[in-house]
């Protein structure tokens, strides 16, 4: 398999299976599109990604390199949280910083499995919690005022199951 | 800043050369060095760690301690501070107060005096920095001594203890791998509740509000995991979450997971995407809520008091129409009665048949109805038949009657001329399906019968019942018959063929409803049944403790829920994916000796029940129940 190369922002150079690089919609665009020849020793730039992230990213595609093309329409696909895969899960055990930098790295380098995966982990971070165990999570100030917290209370009342 | 000057003036009396100006001064002299550098501290730079390597071990007093005399000394010394020459013989006078100063000199308020010294001094070789080194030692030495006496005061950032600062620039002299082993050594000698305090101050840093910092688009993508329960509580965060959990494309999704397909049941004031009243917002979420809090009232809020609609003496309620605000009762009065869902009023009786009035169908304003007296009544009377009819079923402005006969006639309503009679059953026709382009009849010839209506020609005859078939439904590929025999068979309407035969229940079917091939039959045998018919099996059974006392009357379903009526004079609410009982929305005090429901009929937001009992323990009447939300 011929191999590429990508600089990170920060400039460290990372050599790729070509198949595996283009997982990234961004990468395989762009090797199309400008017509960048695979035998070349041409290094393809990716200034939005360090090298901490870029070297994850490179992991997670190479695991996940014979996944099946993901389906076209998730209009309607079901929305669950509960499907990550304990290798996906692994790989995510990551603090909130590098979770947060994987998702625009992901976004950025578009690749829907990755996205997918860690807004799940995200959401399922949120799932079952109170708004003040929300906050805490996150460290998220509480700038509503008292009068404006008890109007958002009011609003979101969830009528539960007895 | 807090500083307790009281203790400190005390301490400072007690020193010989008091004269120097009191910890108060000394901490407004701040402003002068911070003016003259940027706050950042010069404690992460490495000349200064390097600056510091040798002291230490060299000690002794000498010269200054620049760092206290600096913070001291700035009010006089003004400007030429900033030269460290011509700050060392004022500073050596007041050294000897420094340890005081230590304990009331916040360390933030120390550290620019300590970076400045390093702007000032960096093209000095490190050797000379050593006087100053050395004085720094000092004055840990002395405080060391004096410790005994200055912690007097709990330590704050403000106050910390006196020996911390040299502590930590230690620490900053060190190399990577020097502070990495520290770490490990200081968290070894540290007691739990330390490393949980540690934790505390750690893990923020490693905190993001993803959704705050995260583009909209990505936060939305994050959001749209959320079930709308946690939405909502997502939405009580912070005023940035609020802002993307009440999106109203967010909620329009979950709306279609739901099932809620328009907006049309919202109030019109409500569909309006405005927040000006600091109310909310997404029209799509107002529709989600009100279709959770109806759910919720169908399931667990207390039942209001029902509407009662007395009629029909003590006679029997045979069929039940309800559709809009208007319900249609048909009784063995030989009378029908149209009443007002909404005030409870019976708006008309319609008389004129001459025997009971089993079967009826309402579109609309139209109402028709079949009788013992043989003939079916609209606007006009549709004469024919020459038994009862029994059955039948409406569709557009056509309707196709089912009689004792043997027959089914098509009839066009708005001029009552009977257009085709479909002639094949060899005894009673009991129930009709009819599409608009086929007709499909169960008799109690045991035969289920596909018919042309045009053409009057019987397409199949199903065969397979071994008994009577007492009811019907199809939806243009499906026929799904259930009869005496106990089973239900579900037939392909194309080929005839009989796709499955569904057994289990143990009586008669006596009615049955089907939405997407999914099947609900209730049974004379008490219990209800939830069928798949495109694999014949059965997904639930309704019974278990809560179960019916006795036969199936009626029932009727949705997506969520099975709501069934019974001989024992109760309407049972039930989860129709779990199969679950949730509660009974009726019991009538009578169940059980004599009081039974006929029929239900239900909308989204009401029931209506025909009540009553065979031995006059129970009145016959309407019962309508409210589910809808309450109008503020």
């Amino acid at each position: 398999m011929p191999n590429i190369k990508l600089q990170s922002s920060d400039g460290e150079v990372f050599e790729v299976d070509v198949d595996i690089a283009k997982c990234s919609v961004t990468i395989k665009t762009m090797l199309e599109d400008l017509g960048m020849d695979e035998d070349e020793e041409e290094v393809v730039p990716l200034p939005n990604v360090n090298s901490a992230i870029l070297r994850k990213v490179i992991q997670w595609a190479t695991y996940h390199k014979d996944d099946p093309p993901p389906p076209e329409d998730d209009e309607n696909k079901d929305k669950r949280t509960d499907d990550i895969s304990s290798w996906d899960a692994d790989f995510l055990k990551v603090d909130q910083g590098t979770l947060y930098e994987l998702i625009l790295a992901a976004n950025y380098l578009d690749i829907k499995g990755l996205l997918e995966v860690t807004c799940k982990t995200v959401a399922n971070m949120i799932k079952g919690k109170t708004p003040e165990e929300v906050r805490k999570t996150f460290n998220i100030k509480n700038d509503f005022s008292p009068s404006e917290e008890e109007q958002v209370r009011k609003e979101n009342e969830w009528c539960e199951e007895k | 800043m807090s500083v307790p000057s009281s203790s400190s003036n005390k301490i400072t009396d007690n020193k010989p050369g008091g004269t120097s100006p009191s910890p108060i001064e000394g901490i407004e002299g701040v402003p002068g060095p911070s003016s003259l550098e940027p706050m950042h501290s010069l404690l992460t730079q490495d000349e200064e760690s390097e600056d510091y390597g040798e002291d230490g071990e060299e000690e002794e007093e000498d010269d200054s301690s620049e760092e206290d005399s600096e913070a001291k000394c700035e009010p006089d010394l003004d400007s030429n501070t900033c030269s460290l020459s011509s700050s060392q013989p004022q500073s050596f006078s007041q050294r000897v107060h420094s340890p005081v100063l230590h304990t009331c000199v916040p360390l933030d308020v120390v550290q620019p005096q300590r970076k400045r010294k390093s702007e000032t001094e960096p093209s000095l070789p490190c050797k000379k920095l050593n006087p100053e080194d050395k004085s720094h030692s000092m004055i840990v030495k002395k405080l060391d001594d004096k410790s005994k006496h200055t912690r007097c005061v709990i330590p704050t950032k403000d106050n910390p203890p006196p020996e911390m600062n040299n502590w930590l620039l230690q620490f900053q002299r060190w190399s990577n791998a020097e502070r990495m082993l520290a770490i490990d050594e200081l968290i070894e000698r540290c007691e739990p509740t330390q490393v949980r305090h540690m934790m505390q101050v750690i893990e923020p840093q490693f905190q993001r509000d993803f959704i705050s910092l995260l583009p909209k688009e990505l936060a939305l993508s994050v959001l749209a995991f959320l079930e709308p329960r946690d939405l909502l509580r997502a939405a009580q965060t912070c005023r940035n979450w609020r802002f993307l959990a009440d999106d109203n494309l967010l909620w329009k999704e979950k709306c279609r997971a739901a099932g809620i397909e328009d907006l049309k049941d919202l109030p019109p004031t409500k569909r309006k995407n405005c927040r000006n009243s600091g109310n909310c917002s997404s029209p799509w979420k107002q529709a989600y809520m009100r279709q959770h809090n109806i759910k919720m009232n169908w399931r667990t809020k207390p039942i209001r008091t029902p509407k009662v609609l007395k009629g029909h003496d003590d006679h029997v309620i045979t069929c039940l129409q309800f559709s809009g605000n208007r319900i249609v009762s048909g009784s063995d009065d030989n009378t029908l009665k149209v009443w007002s869902a909404v005030t409870g009023k019976c708006l008309r009786t319609l008389v004129g048949h001459t025997g009971g009035v089993w079967s009826s169908q309402m579109s609309g304003t139209t109402v028709i109805s079949g009788s013992t007296d043989r003939t079916l009544k609209c606007i006009h009377t549709l004469y024919g038949h020459t038994s009862t009819v029994r059955c039948m079923h409406l569709h557009g402005n056509k309707v196709v009657s089912g009689s004792r006969d043997a027959t089914l006639r098509v009839w066009q309503v708005d001029t009552g001329e009977c257009l085709h009679v479909l002639v094949g059953h060899l005894a009673a026709v009991r129930c009709v399906q009819y599409d608009g382009k086929l007709v499909v009849s169960g008799a109690y010839d045991y035969m289920v019968k596909v018919w042309n209506p045009e053409r009057e020609e019987c397409l199949h005859t199903l065969q397979g019942h071994t008994n009577r078939v007492y009811s019907l439904q199809f939806d243009g590929v499906h026929v799904v018959s259930g009869s005496l025999d106990t089973s239900i068979r579900v037939w392909e309407v194309e080929t005839g063929a009989c796709r499955h035969t569904l057994m289990g229940h143990q009586s008669l079917t006596s009615g049955m409803e089907l939405r997407n091939n999914i099947l609900v039959s209730g049974n004379a045998d008490s219990t209800v049944k939830v069928w798949d018919i495109v694999s014949g099996h059965c997904l639930q059974t309704l019974s278990g403790p809560n179960k019916h006392q006795s036969a199936v009357t009626c029932l009727q379903f949705n997506s969520h829920f099975v709501i069934t009526s019974s001989d024992d004079g109760t309407v049972k609410l039930w989860d129709v994916k779990t199969g679950d009982f949730i509660r009974n929305l009726v019991a009538l005090e009578s169940g059980g000796s004599g009081g039974v429901v006929w029929r239900i009929r239900a909308s989204d937001t009401k029931l209506v029940c025909a009540v009553g009992s065979r031995n006059g323990t129970e009145e016959t009447k309407l019962l309508v129940l409210d589910f809808d939300v309450e109008v503020k």
